[in-house]
């Protein structure tokens, strides 16, 4: 017999792995990398199932999840390649069909303070309102404006400077 | 630079985490039926409405069953009692951003009776199945349904040759399900070699109806199922061909 935990996991994972997979995808930029952290995410899920208390939907514990699990794979990533002297290659791992602006993004977040990374996930990448993100984040609209606002000068400040005609 | 990735939408769009929650079964009757009047208005959103879709459809697709790693847990447990694992059909892993050509995008049909629809896979494509859908053996359909409250359902087959089948559930009981639209059931089909036109009717029950006797009254009269009480019932037709090379 299956137990009732695993019974329940397994309807989680039937009804939401897709959009884990599909929002890891997009964030992480390589299928094996979202494939790792749809199992970490589940499996985790059947190891504590305490994470999900239910105080929130099960959709937004798992965006938000999904979130931090791919920007730490992020930074970790690159914690890696700074630890073994390699220089992270934006092309490296990236999708064949997406475009410049996404690989930069994804360089950028790997830097960026996490608040600031989780909003920019929510509001360039997975396109929510600000009310969205203030429910995903357990804080006001206000708060959200100004991180957004703070993560759009972020960005912008990794810009490569223009060159001079 | 972030501004070049944000999707533009008007802000009575549907964002991807609300078609999600849709998908996944997390919206009431309510919430979905406002989404279905946006829908009908909206192109923008229809369009995103069905990658997102195509997405999860080819993700199930592509992989048939529960994966290992979950299927096997209990089993791997520390726990003094071994247990075997019940192996559900369901989703599975695969499948990038397919940014595809769409077909164009289908009706909403969020309000009225409960309904059933269906994708296929033949080789490396998906696409949503038509009323008729002319299919060869070895595609692959994907059930999904549309239902404004829970019910139990069933999704029976009479073939060509008089033969009924249950698609869905594996049991022996309707199975319940929560009320979404488009909500993609577990298990893929993959259909035989058998030729003709195929009936598939989706029984949308108030109660957890035995599925044998049905699928006898099924056979038995060859074509009008005896609705039983407290259902309502959804036919869809497909024609299998012989494949031609």
């Amino acid at each position: 017999m299956q137990s009732r935990r695993s019974a329940q996991v397994a309807d989680m994972y039937r009804r939401h792995a897709a959009s884990v997979y599909r929002r890891a995808c997009a964030l992480l930029g390589n299928e094996a990398d979202a494939r790792e952290v749809l199992q970490d995410l589940f499996v985790s899920l059947l190891e504590r199932p305490e994470q999900f208390a239910g105080g929130s939907s099960l959709q937004t514990f798992l965006y938000s999840a999904t979130t931090h699990a791919c920007l730490n794979r992020l930074r970790n990533q690159r914690n890696r390649a700074r630890l073994l002297g390699e220089r992270t290659d934006p092309e490296e791992k990236h999708a064949p069909h997406e475009g410049d602006a996404l690989v930069h993004v994804r360089e950028v977040l790997r830097q960026m303070p996490n608040d600031l990374a989780q909003v920019a996930v929510y509001y360039f990448v997975d396109g929510l309102s600000h009310q969205e993100i203030a429910e995903l984040m357990g804080c006001s609209r206000r708060r959200v404006g100004n991180l957004v606002e703070r993560a759009t000068v972020w960005g912008r400040s990794q810009e490569e400077p223009c060159s001079a005609q | 630079m972030f501004s070049a990735v944000r999707r533009e939408r008007s802000s009575s769009c549907i964002s991807d985490m609300r078609f999600d929650a849709w998908f996944g079964g997390e919206l009431n009757a309510t919430e979905i039926e406002a989404l279905g009047q946006h829908l009908s208005d909206c192109g923008h959103c229809r369009t995103r409405k069905l990658q997102i879709l195509r997405e999860r459809v080819r993700f199930d697709l592509e992989n048939p069953a529960l994966p290992e790693w979950l299927t096997s847990f209990d089993a791997r447990r520390p726990t003094p009692k071994r247990r075997t694992t019940l192996l559900i059909s369901g989703l599975c892993a695969a499948a990038a951003a397919l940014f595809l050509a769409l077909p164009q995008a289908p009706s909403i049909r969020t309000k009225g009776a409960a309904h059933l629809s269906f994708y296929v896979k033949r080789g490396e494509n998906v696409h949503r199945g038509r009323l008729r859908e002319r299919l060869i053996a070895g595609d692959k359909l994907r059930f999904a349904y549309t239902a404004l409250r829970p019910h139990y359902l069933a999704i029976l087959s009479l073939d060509g040759a008089g033969h009924a089948s249950a698609y869905y559930p594996a049991g022996t009981h309707a199975a319940w399900i929560d009320a979404g639209a488009d909500v993609l059931l577990p298990s893929a089909v993959e259909l035989d070699e058998s030729v003709g036109e195929e009936r598939i009717i989706g029984l949308f029950c108030d109660g957890a109806v035995q599925v044998a006797p049905l699928l006898a009254a099924l056979e038995a009269k060859q074509i009008d199922l005896q609705k039983p009480d407290g259902c309502t019932l959804d036919e869809l037709v497909v024609v299998k061909q012989a494949h031609t090379p």
